[in-house]
């Protein structure tokens, strides 16, 4: 089922769409998975459309923002509960460690000091390890907007990088699923492709990845067709 | 005939020197890594905008305080 991008949840009935084709932006279908997002939802959520609680840095003042993705909010737990299992290391440790001594080999002594000491060097490299994986997750994200698409990166130690493109310029967008995680929980790879050879947008676990792709081809050709439009109207 | 090797004499490594070292290597590490977090969440901060900025931005400040913290108790507890 498929609603217009005010998402209000109204139905594309015969006079909500002749009201919006009256408007001067296209209108775009919006899949129904957005409707049900909040401005709650919209910090911490893997896919929103038409967010109105987030801006970005240089957004012009006649850009509006359509679609941000980030990779699937599965993969962030995944990364995480992998990382918080290795909280279990220094009880196995410990454990070794008496069961060695309770066999009455002694391969190395180990004071209470550094005991501790280690725990914590343990638990403090857990606790940055998740924190570090969420900022990846949260500021590592893709956005569409009525201009442009931008894909922001950042890396932790070796700063970011921010790569866009002119909506006009994106030519093709193909999203491929692989393995079974990615088909129980419905994400792809997203690749969109732009008129320049070196330019690709690689968006890794994207959520309703095919939905996703749908969105962004009918935005181009919306947003491609206006622009055609308005230079028809104002050359000379 | 060959030459007679000269003797090498390794001198004798001090193991818990060597570990506090490592510890102190690895503190200073922590420091830097959480340091290079704060920044990154400021600079992500400015670059995507959301509600969620001024609680990110007190956490990572958090987190390095309190790498900080448990620096200072780790040096204390081996000294």
């Amino acid at each position: 089922m498929w609603y217009t991008s005010d998402m209000t949840g109204e139905r594309l009935t015969n006079k909500s769409a002749a009201k919006a084709s009256s408007t001067t932006v296209p209108t775009i279908k919006v899949p129904r998975r957005a409707v049900k997002k909040t401005s709650a939802h919209e910090t911490f959520s893997d896919l929103v459309f038409k967010p109105k609680s987030i801006r970005f840095q240089h957004q012009n003042d006649d850009e509006h923002m359509l679609m941000l993705v980030r990779e699937h909010i599965v993969v962030l737990f995944s990364r995480m509960f992998s990382t918080l299992l290795l909280a279990i290391v220094p009880f196995i440790f410990l454990w070794l460690y008496r069961f060695i001594q309770s066999r009455g080999i002694a391969i190395f002594d180990i004071t209470n000091n550094w005991w501790l000491v280690a725990v914590v060097l343990w638990y403090m490299m857990l606790i940055c390890t998740v924190f570090k994986q969420f900022t990846d997750w949260f500021y590592n994200v893709n956005i569409m907007t009525t201009q442009r698409f931008i894909d922001l990166d950042f890396k932790t130690l070796s700063g970011y990088n921010v790569k866009e493109t002119p909506l006009m310029k994106i030519q093709d967008a193909s999203d491929t699923h692989g393995g079974p995680w990615q088909m129980i929980f419905d994400m792809g790879n997203l690749t969109i492709y732009t008129a320049s050879d070196k330019t690709t947008f690689q968006l890794p676990n994207v959520p309703a990845s095919s939905q996703v792709r749908d969105f962004v081809m009918d935005t181009v050709i919306a947003y491609t067709d206006k622009f055609k439009s308005e230079d028809i109207i104002n050359a000379p | 005939m060959l030459p007679e090797l000269p003797t090498i004499s390794l001198p004798a490594i001090n193991l818990e020197w060597f570990a506090k070292a490592l510890v102190y290597i690895l503190l200073f590490g922590f420091i830097v890594f959480a340091g290079f977090m704060w920044r990154e969440v400021v600079l992500g901060s400015r670059v995507l905008t959301t509600k969620a900025t001024p609680l990110a931005r007190f956490m990572a400040g958090f987190l390095f305080f309190m790498v900080l913290g448990f620096s200072v108790l780790v040096v204390y507890l081996l000294w």
